[in-house]
């Protein structure tokens, strides 16, 4: 999994978000725009760019975009 | 007392098809139509849990199909072996249905289709071929378990909103068309049950979010038999004057 490529997909759930502005160490709930309909986004993303399932669950105990790579990394691996 | 008096709720001597059996709502309007005297098939696609139903119903002359309902040639081989045993019968519940939480940009044209195929186009298969093997007696009733969402919006559900008000448009256009049969079409429009479809969707939501949906529901969430009784009601002689309708069981989500 590419982290890049990975960082694209991400922005991509966000309308009005400039590039530059996510990085991996970026808070999640501190991008503006984030909402509930967003935790959606990414979960879909996930399923659909990667083929992971992940859940609310999962997106609680993660604070930045970083960890969310790895989590879908480690799922992935694990598939 | 009058003796001549009958209970006009009761689904006494009817024969009714459910489908969506296997689970959730469909399975508790089979259990109720079974309790209120009806004889009833019921179709699903998960042996083990259509069996499970099956074991719930009140004894009576009551079958089982496993059958996918979005297989037409396995669907028209299930209707053909009900009337076989059954001659016609006198109304159905349909209660397939697959939820489906994605943003707007996610959603691919399979999606909708998936969600089409399963929510409304079986069901209207099912009636047509009914109809076609001259499969509904008179006076019988059909019954679409739909959703308070084909009226009321939710973010995230675009494409299982536009299902939900698929049957429920086409329900109308139905009961007309059929009112010279003497055959009544209605929808049920629930808000939210406690179901595993629906643990399902809420498992995907933030917590807050979820507390907010239950706070819609100013009498809380529904249990399937509250969805089953409505559907009892629609199929009984109670509601002979009733057609094209749809009945809104939501906990007073929609008054909002």
């Amino acid at each position: 999994m590419e982290e890049n490529k990975f960082l694209r997909n991400f922005i991509e759930v966000f309308d009005e978000v400039p590039t530059e502005a996510i990085t991996m160490n970026t808070v999640l709930r501190a991008i503006e725009g984030w909402s509930s309909l967003v935790g959606l986004s990414i979960i879909a993303m996930a399923d659909q760019e990667y083929g992971v399932e992940i859940d609310d669950v999962d997106l609680r105990g993660i604070k930045t975009v970083g960890e969310l790579f790895d989590l879908i990394q480690k799922k992935t691996n694990v598939k | 007392m009058d003796s001549s008096f009958k209970d006009p709720f009761t689904l006494e001597g009817k024969k009714i098809l459910v489908t969506g059996a296997s689970s959730g709502i469909g399975k508790q309007c089979a259990v109720q139509c079974s309790y209120s005297g009806a004889n009833v098939i019921i179709f699903g696609r998960d042996a083990d849990r259509l069996q499970d139903t099956f074991e719930k119903l009140k004894a009576g002359d009551h079958r089982k199909v496993i059958v996918d309902v979005c297989d037409r040639n396995a669907l028209d081989s299930a209707i053909s072996e009900v009337l076989q045993h059954y001659g016609s019968i006198d109304g159905m519940v349909y209660s397939v249905g697959l939820e489906h939480s994605l943003p707007f940009n996610f959603i691919k044209l399979e999606d909708y289709q998936t969600l089409f195929s399963v929510n409304v186009f079986a069901g209207f298969e099912i009636c047509r071929l009914l109809l076609k093997k001259r499969g509904l007696n008179k006076n019988s009733s059909l019954v679409f378990i739909s959703s308070i969402l084909s009226k009321v919006a939710n973010p995230g559900l675009v494409a299982y909103c536009a299902s939900k008000g698929a049957i429920e448009s086409g329900v109308r256009a139905l009961a007309l068309e059929l009112v010279p049969n003497k055959i009544r079409v209605n929808t049920v429009l629930p808000g939210v049950c406690k179901t595993s479809m629906t643990d399902k969707f809420f498992d995907k939501l933030p917590e807050e979010r979820v507390k907010d949906i239950i706070k819609l529901h100013p009498l809380g969430l529904g249990e399937p038999e509250d969805i089953a009784h409505a559907a009892v009601f629609l199929l009984s002689g109670a509601s002979k004057w009733i057609t094209g309708s749809s009945l809104v069981v939501d906990g007073g989500y929609s008054i909002h």
